[in-house]
């Protein structure tokens, strides 16, 4: 595969993510990290001189982008993944990043490490540790780690922003007002463009930042800048939805109850991110 | 390794995408080892990538053909669109075996051994043209006229016709391409319509013509063999004419054009082709091989039958990927590396078997001649760009052009613009040189001499063919000038109209004389063309439209009506003008019918309407307006299905986006970055949806979805950036200077943002009516 990521193989992981995601009935966060693992996934984006696929951050992002449509937490894998990418500057530590690779060495974000859970802290003086395993010395962030991970989590909101969409949009053909889809009211149907804009456009900011960033152009700002549009976007499909829905939607039996969660729980961890 | 197999699996592969187009070979890559004979579901046919299938596909005759089986002819096909019949390219035996010995006679080694001089001489005349040049495009400057000057040196056909012979061919030879759309086809149809007209007058002159007196050429010796040995009909004649004229030069001027290009790329190659002579054949067969300019042949199965263990029925149509078997690593060790030193003789770039290309020894001769003799003519060469502008067709490797300068000198061409990531970082060649361009005319009130000066850098619509003034770029690079004339403040609704509406318009649907004569002024700035569909009573409804033309019998057709809110119409020559026909009654959009009309033509009245914007309208009152009939675009009653096909090429959003960047730098200057954030963090995502959109254009034509979902976020966002200009500076008739005076402007355009070609309502009503499920699918 040459450097140079190009859509086709974006598209191709994002499919083949959903597909055997699907197949497989993940639903949970641990479980995407253990199917991620099986199909490879969860060291793609970094170069095959350090052991990645080589497939570039354009590519890996489409693994966040596919779990926000399936509406599976991406937490894990993101941790996961934002590991590997800190420790492509620490040498000698193969054991680990195996371990990594193949989703049998779970992480956290800024929690307490225990033994068999390994912690990545960010400090805010741009240095990247893993505790709890066999790395404890820190490390300085290798370069644009930040923007990395706030586009795996932009990623992944813009993918959640489309489930609620396409969610939203079935519910609009399929519910009947009056004796017409609730599709047919102008209102509705305003929104919904709307939705559709501004999920496309989140997830083009991804995309351009990413495609920036395998060119070698990333500018510092564009991933906290696609986390903050892709947030604003999956808050407010995700809120649209729960509004179509009516009152169902403020229960669990409708699975927009579900997306909002996903959503604001993701706001809320990368809060400082932005 | 599991994601390879799986994404060739699960992926279909999209002979069409942007990407495919710039990289075949990851994708080649994929399916060599894990699908060598692909089912394309899209386009319903097989793409074998293996080397040894490839070449079971290209020398089986047996199995595989040209001619479609008895019962599997798909309706449509038959002939070659101009009533000819198929050439030997598209034959099977016998008729191809009697078609071939009739001109193999003329490229056997020897025979091709004896061009030899003629051939040093059109390179030497070729770079002494060149001589004192800093900065040059291998393509149009060298590439290209070489092999058509060759070609038709042998064929007997005169120097002058050379230009219109690469437009007709280019055109034809496009529409090969399966994956191109019904505008291409139809394209490459009224080419080939073009090219037979053309030598039926030829083959017709040259029979007047007594035997004795004829030149000693390829056309006297065919003429003669139709008349004397009657082994060739007239028709077959004509089609070998065209054959022989776009195939004696397409392929070797790709070879010449990628050969230059990845030498001057890689210094160790260069100096092989330099200082080892007796390398240079071989070092084209390798070239051929790296970059193969044909990448795919199309084959019929003729029966029942297997590949790669794969069935195939008879009337399955088989691409043979030349392109993919030339880097099958099973044949070729380390195929991704350009390796000169190497023997590549099993290449297919070429073909094999009885369609092995008839030509291919005079193209070995012209790249071994032309490729060493243009380095040595320029050794300090420098390419502008790493990035290779390849023609939009994933069937054929082929440079539209390659712009070099002498190293140290200044910069010529720019190169195709990457799609990059946020703000305005990462915006290169087209946009970078629009930008130097148009410096000195910045905040110029009449923008003709700024549209000048990129029409004489070929810049003022880079998309269109080169013939036509423009670069063969794609709409990524139009933008791009759009977006750098709103950022000079240049005005740029005359662009719009004169590039975006009425050339494409022209482009795609414009009769000949038109094309052939008003595009190359348009794309010069030597003329500029304005937009007559709204009326007063009717607004932007075309249903409505009032305005009536009479056809006369004298081939003229008269116009009366009014029109209006039309934009920068005095700067314009000419208009596009929608009109009922008066003499129809086939219905309401039925009725309507499109016209050039000249705006200096006697009974053209343009009246200027006060508005609240700095921009003013105009009112076009047309009384009795004579017009030919040849300006009419596309043919009575068309106006409709033409409009509303055209309209989303104006719906690219680049010029809000002009608009919301030097609006946003202004609110910046004036009220600190901070105060503007949100606003720039749509604007990148706005910025990037529109480079997106204008990519996804470039590769499968405006959608009206896609378009209109562009537009609304665009035009919304500068709306909104203006919005908040009104907010921060307080208005004043007197005009401020400095910032305050390009948010003084911000403040009166914001009324009219969302207006041209569709309000933000008429976009929502539009891409609501054909919502699609995923937001992301097809995006």
């Amino acid at each position: 595969m040459t450097s140079a990521v190009h859509d086709d193989v974006a598209t191709g992981v994002r499919r083949l993510v959903e597909e055997e995601l699907a197949v497989a009935g993940v639903t949970s966060g641990d479980a995407a990290v253990a199917a991620l693992a099986s199909l490879g996934l969860l060291d793609c984006e970094r170069p095959e001189a350090v052991g990645g696929l080589g497939l570039g951050l354009a590519a890996g992002i489409e693994v966040f982008v596919a779990l926000g449509r399936l509406g599976v937490d991406s937490t894990p894998a993101q941790a996961v993944v934002a590991a590997l990418d800190a420790l492509a500057g620490v040498p000698d530590h193969g054991d680990v990043v195996a371990a990594l690779r193949s989703g049998a060495l779970p992480c956290a974000f800024g929690e307490p490490a225990s033994s068999d859970h390994a912690g990545l802290l960010a400090g805010p003086d741009g240095t990247v540790r893993l505790v709890g395993t066999t790395v404890d010395e820190s490390a300085r962030e290798p370069a644009g780690w930040h923007a990395r991970r706030c586009l795996r989590s932009a990623a992944f909101l813009a993918g959640a922003a489309d489930g609620a969409y396409q969610h939203a949009v079935r519910q609009a053909r399929e519910r009947q007002v009056g004796g017409a889809p609730l599709l047919a009211k102008q209102l509705v149907a305003d929104r919904l463009v709307r939705t559709l804009a501004d999920v496309r456009v989140a997830w083009s900011a991804c995309h351009a930042a990413a495609r920036a960033h395998d060119a070698g152009r990333l500018v510092d700002d564009a991933g906290p800048a696609a986390l903050r549009l892709a947030g604003a976007t999956a808050g407010a499909a995700t809120r649209g939805l729960v509004q179509l829905g009516g009152a169902r939607a403020l229960t669990d039996l409708s699975p927009a109850w579900s997306w909002h969660r996903l959503v604001q729980v993701e706001l809320e961890r990368t809060r400082e991110w932005r | 390794m599991v994601v390879r197999s799986h994404l060739a699996l699960l992926e279909e592969v999209d002979l069409r995408s942007a990407s495919f187009t710039r990289d075949p070979y990851p994708t080649y890559e994929i399916l060599r080892e894990h699908d060598p004979v692909h089912h394309s579901r899209e386009l319903g046919m097989w793409l074998v990538t293996r080397h040894d299938l490839v070449l079971e596909v290209l020398t089986d005759g047996r199995r595989f053909g040209k001619r479609w089986p008895a019962g599997t002819e798909p309706a449509g096909e038959g002939d070659t669109g101009a009533g000819l019949p198929a050439s030997m390219l598209e034959t099977d035996p016998p008729d191809h075996t009697r078609l071939r010995r009739l001109v193999a006679p003329f490229f056997t080694p020897p025979a091709v051994a004896r061009l030899a001089p003629r051939v040093e001489q059109i390179v030497d005349e070729l770079l002494a043209d060149l001589d004192g040049r800093t900065e040059l495009d291998v393509v149009a400057d060298f590439a290209l006229p070489l092999p058509i000057r060759v070609v038709t040196d042998l064929l007997g056909l005169p120097a002058a016709d050379h230009d219109r012979f690469r437009h007709w061919t280019e055109a034809y030879v496009r529409s090969f391409d399966v994956t191109q759309g019904p505008e291409v086809r139809e394209a490459g149809a009224r080419a080939h319509q073009a090219l037979a007209d053309y030598f039926e007058v030829v083959v017709r002159e040259r029979r007047a013509t007594p035997a004795a007196d004829r030149p000693q050429d390829m056309l006297s010796d065919l003429v003669g063999a139709h008349e004397d040995r009657d082994v060739l009909t007239e028709p077959e004649l004509v089609s070998m004419c065209i054959l022989l004229l776009f195939a004696g030069y397409e392929t070797t001027f790709s070879m010449i054009a990628n050969g230059i290009r990845l030498l001057l790329r890689d210094e160790d190659a260069r100096r092989i082709v330099l200082e080892q002579p007796d390398r240079r054949k071989a070092a084209c067969d390798e070239i051929m091989r790296y970059e193969s300019p044909v990448q795919r042949v199309g084959y019929i199965t003729q029966v029942e039958t297997e590949l790669g263990g794969v069935a195939l029925r008879p009337g399955d149509v088989v691409l043979a990927g030349l392109g993919a078997a030339n880097r099958d690593p099973a044949v070729f060790a380390d195929p991704e590396r350009l390796d000169l030193t190497r023997n590549a003789a099993k290449h297919l770039a070429l073909g094999r078997g009885i369609h092995y290309c008839i030509g291919g020894p005079l193209a070995l001769l012209e790249g071994s001649i032309a490729i060493p003799a243009f380095l040595q003519r320029f050794p300090a060469l420098e390419l502008v760009s790493d990035e290779p502008a390849w023609a939009p067709t994933s069937a054929h490797r082929r440079l539209t052009h390659l712009p070099v300068r002498v190293q140290g000198g200044v910069a010529a061409t720019g190169p195709h613009a990457e799609e990059s990531g946020g703000g305005r970082s990462g915006e290169d060649g087209v946009a970078a040189e629009a930008r130097t361009l148009l410096a000195p005319f910045a905040s110029a009130p009449d923008p003709r001499d700024a549209y000048r000066a990129l029409g004489a850098a070929r810049l003022l619509a880079p998309s269109w063919p080169r013939e036509l003034g423009g670069r063969g770029l794609g709409r990524v690079e139009d933008c791009q000038v759009l977006e750098a004339l709103v950022a000079a403040d240049v005005p740029d609704t005359l662009y719009v109209t004169t590039v975006q509406v009425v050339g494409d318009v022209l482009l795609r649907w414009g009769p000949e004389h038109l094309r052939t004569r008003l595009l190359p002024a348009l794309a010069a700035g030597e003329a500029f063309a304005s937009v007559l569909f709204s009326e007063p009573a009717a607004g932007s409804d075309l249903a409505s439209i009032s305005t009536s033309g009479v056809f006369e019998a004298d081939g003229t057709v008269t116009i009366d009506g009014t029109k209006c809110w039309s934009v920068a119409t005095p700067w314009a020559t000419h208009a596009l003008c929608a009109f009922r026909d008066a003499g129809s009654t086939a219905g309401r959009y039925r009725d309507l019918c499109l016209a050039v009309v000249p705006l200096s033509a006697p009974g053209v009245e343009i009246v200027a309407l006060p508005t609240v914007q700095p921009e003013t309208l105009h009112e076009i009152r047309l009384r009795g307006v004579v017009v030919p009939q040849e300006n009419l675009v596309g043919g009575r009653g068309d106006a409709w299905t033409i409009i509303s096909g055209s309209i989303s090429s104006e719906r690219t959003g680049f010029d809000y986006l002009g608009r919301a960047r030097r609006w946003l730098d202004a609110l910046a200057a004036v009220s600190g970055p901070d105060t503007v954030r949100s606003l720039e963090d749509r604007f990148r995502g706005a910025q990037a949806l529109a480079r997106r959109g204008a990519v996804l254009a470039d590769a499968r034509g405006a959608q009206d979805t896609d378009a209109a979902v562009v537009k609304l976020v665009c035009s919304e966002l500068a709306q909104d950036v203006a919005q908040r200009a009104s907010e921060l500076v307080a208005v004043s008739t007197d005009t401020p200077d400095g910032p305050l005076r390009v948010l003084h402007h911000a403040w009166r355009e914001a009324p009219g943002l969302t207006m041209s070609a569709g309000a933000s309502e008429v976009l929502v009503d539009l891409a609501a009516s054909a919502l699609p499920d995923s937001a992301l699918e097809s995006w």
